[in-house]
């Protein structure tokens, strides 16, 4: 599916060691990884259900979700619990994203000046829904470190953002498991290389079409002992999804 | 004869001089009296409007809530200790989010607002464009800004859709109807600010306790701003406390200029006073330099010269300021009742730097704004005579006789 993805590929983690210029090209290894990467949760379309625990300093809380993604462009998500924020559905049509509230029976465009904010209290953004980005495209990567850590046979991946790309990041270190091509962990830096966040990946589970990470840990770098973790139940690729699930008018219905 | 009555009778021999000397001390002293009043009044309509605007004199917030606006960082203890202080305070409550109407949306800053105890600290409640203000009988009623308004193309009797996280976490969403809108207060309002009721913002947000911000006024025209903030941060310990000129420092700038730019002009007005009574009384010597040598072949010393002519000087003085009292004091009550209205001059409403002003400039009278002019009067007009009453005193008597 694409929502994990977006999600995932979104962030990163990098050393000091590798704070070094950006390179002119990318390695072709590297690039060859990261579409693997890229198309761990990506398929024509996805169907997936998740469970979202979100843990900050002033609250904890566990949503439900279901989500669908057809293309690149196109998420629904739908909350299914808790009940107080179940029915409210997030659609991502291309570079816009709509929120149905049930409370209100309203549909409503978030502007851009939203899109930083929190997605549903947890610490993703709205702009992580929104950008589709494949980080073999829009990175020029290296193999950064290839070798033993933490037990095991792991490549570190170091992207820089290409000088055309609209891209958040400015700098992705992504450690990867050298015997499964697995992520393991992405650190994410901002411009000034300052780093903004951590990524951590894990329980490898067999979804049927394809084994991939079920968990994603979210960890703010500015805010100690917080964190967002997703955990999918299920996934369905190239699952047949009908275009009007991404309409507007659907948008009252849950799911499609 | 004594000294007194020599420079009167001097003074009633020339009385053409007198009114003509002390006609133009009073003239300038009544305008310096007036326009002293004038720019007083402008400065006090200024700050007025900052402070009843929305500012206030003082606020107090949560260490660090103003560099970083975050709903949890609140004011915990309680604001009602002021009232043992005795001051006018308000509570408010600040949090972002989003409002929408049909396919227009626009960033907010949602203010929960003390309908009771705001109109002690502001005058916010009456300013308004467009249909009411705030009823905590109608929780759902919201008043927003002008460009917020203009953003969203709403008017009183729309609907909105609010969207928000609740401090919970969870999505704050309500439909609100537009009561009323906002005449231009402050670029920061009018850009975002959408007040509700504290009772719909502590629903909404789910935030139970607690207040962003708490506002005071002082009592007076030209209130102690640094007792005030003793007194708040006795009531409310812990809390950061800023007056109003820490919080609008480019206002406080532009007040501090214009006390700058009152005291050149009114520099180069007493200058310009200066130079007429210098002017008077150096003729007045001058046309009566015989006069001055008889007396002195008669007999009378120095000293005594240079006393009438002082004297003289002290007379018109006193007479010149009892004209600039009574003119520009009529003339500065004149302007206090009949303020200068201005906004027939302006497109629309006058703001400076980015807070709305009201142009409607009346005079504030303060007996230091008359009395020190008249002060002054006295003062220049014994400087002026002293280099006269000296050539005066030291004049050789034969030669001052035989002047032609």
């Amino acid at each position: 599916m694409k929502f994990l993805p977006i999600l995932a590929l979104a962030l990163g983690l990098c050393p000091a060691a590798h704070a070094d210029a950006p390179p002119s090209q990318s390695d072709p290894r590297a690039v060859a990884l990261l579409a693997k990467v890229d198309d761990l949760w990506r398929g024509d379309a996805s169907h997936t259900v998740m469970t979202m625990r979100v843990k900050t300093a002033h609250y904890e809380r566990t949503l439900k979700l279901e989500a669908w993604t057809k293309g690149k462009y196109r998420t629904l998500v739908d909350i299914l619990a808790p009940a107080k924020d179940a029915g409210t559905i997030t659609l991502k049509n291309n570079e816009s994203i709509y929120t149905y509230l049930p409370r209100t029976d309203r549909t409503i465009k978030l502007n851009a000046g939203m899109m930083g904010g929190s997605w549903m209290g947890s610490h993703f953004t709205n702009d992580d829904l929104v950008k589709g980005s494949r980080l073999s495209e829009d990175y020029i990567s290296v193999v950064s470190f290839e070798g033993q850590r933490g037990g095991r046979d792991v490549l570190e991946l170091t992207l820089w953002p290409r000088p055309t790309a609209a891209v958040v990041w400015g700098k992705i270190v992504s450690v990867i498991d050298a015997a499964t091509d697995m992520p393991i962990q992405s650190t994410y830096y901002d411009e000034d290389l300052k780093l903004v966040r951590r990524m951590d990946f894990g329980a490898i589970k067999d979804f049927g079409q394809r084994k991939a990470p079920s968990t994603l840990k979210l960890i703010p770098a500015d805010l100690p002992g917080e964190w967002t973790e997703l955990d999918y139940e299920t996934m369905q690729l190239d699952s047949a999804i009908p275009d009007d699930t991404f309409s507007l008018a659907r948008l009252k219905r849950r799911g499609p | 004869m004594n000294t007194v009555q020599l420079a009167v009778r001097n003074v009633e021999r020339k009385r053409a001089r007198l009114l003509v000397t002390a006609g133009a001390m009073g003239l300038a002293g009544a305008f310096v009296i007036f326009f002293t009043c004038l720019l007083d009044g402008f400065y006090g309509t200024m700050v007025g409007n900052v402070v009843d605007n929305e500012c206030a004199h003082l606020q107090a917030h949560a260490p660090g809530w103003r560099a970083d606006p975050d709903l949890y960082n609140v004011i915990k203890a309680d604001p009602r200790a002021l009232d043992a202080a005795g001051l006018a305070w308000a509570p408010r409550l600040s949090a972002f989010g989003l409002a929408a109407k049909g396919e227009a949306s626009a960033g907010i800053e949602m203010r929960g607002i003390d309908c009771a105890r705001e109109p002690r600290v502001s005058k916010l409640n009456t300013r308004l464009l467009l249909g009411a203000w705030l009823d905590p009988a109608d929780p759902h009623g919201v008043v927003l800004g002008r460009r917020l308004a203009e953003k969203l193309a709403a008017r009183p009797g729309d609907e909105l859709v609010l969207l928000s996280q609740a401090a919970d976490g969870s999505t704050a969403n309500e439909l609100v109807k537009v009561r009323g809108v906002l005449m231009t207060v402050s670029g920061r309002t009018d850009e975002a600010a959408l007040l509700v009721t504290e009772g719909f913002f502590r629903d909404f947000f789910q935030l139970p306790q607690g207040w962003h911000e708490v506002a005071v006024r002082l009592p007076g025209d030209a209130p102690d701003l640094e007792a005030g903030r003793r007194a708040l941060q006795k009531a409310l310990p812990g809390a950061e406390v800023l007056t109003w000129k820490e919080l609008l420092p480019d206002m406080a700038s532009i007040a501090d200029m214009e006390k700058g730019v009152s005291f050149v002009f009114m520099t180069i007005a007493y200058l310009a006073v200066g130079m007429v009574v210098f002017n008077a009384m150096l003729m007045g010597v001058f046309e009566r330099i015989r006069e001055f040598g008889i007396m002195k072949a008669l007999g009378v010393g120095p000293g005594r010269v240079a006393a009438v002519i002082a004297v003289e000087a002290l007379l018109e003085a006193g007479l010149a300021s009892l004209l600039a009292g009574a003119l520009g004091l009529a003339l500065a009550v004149l302007l206090h009742r009949h303020p200068l209205d201005l906004r027939g001059m302006l497109s629309s409403s006058a703001t400076v730097s980015g807070m709305a002003f009201d142009p409607v400039i009346g005079a504030l009278i303060t007996p230091q704004a008359v009395l020190r002019p008249l002060a002054f009067l006295f003062v220049l007009s014994m400087a002026a005579v002293a280099y006269p009453a000296y050539r005066a005193a030291t004049l050789d008597p034969l030669a001052a006789i035989n002047h032609r």
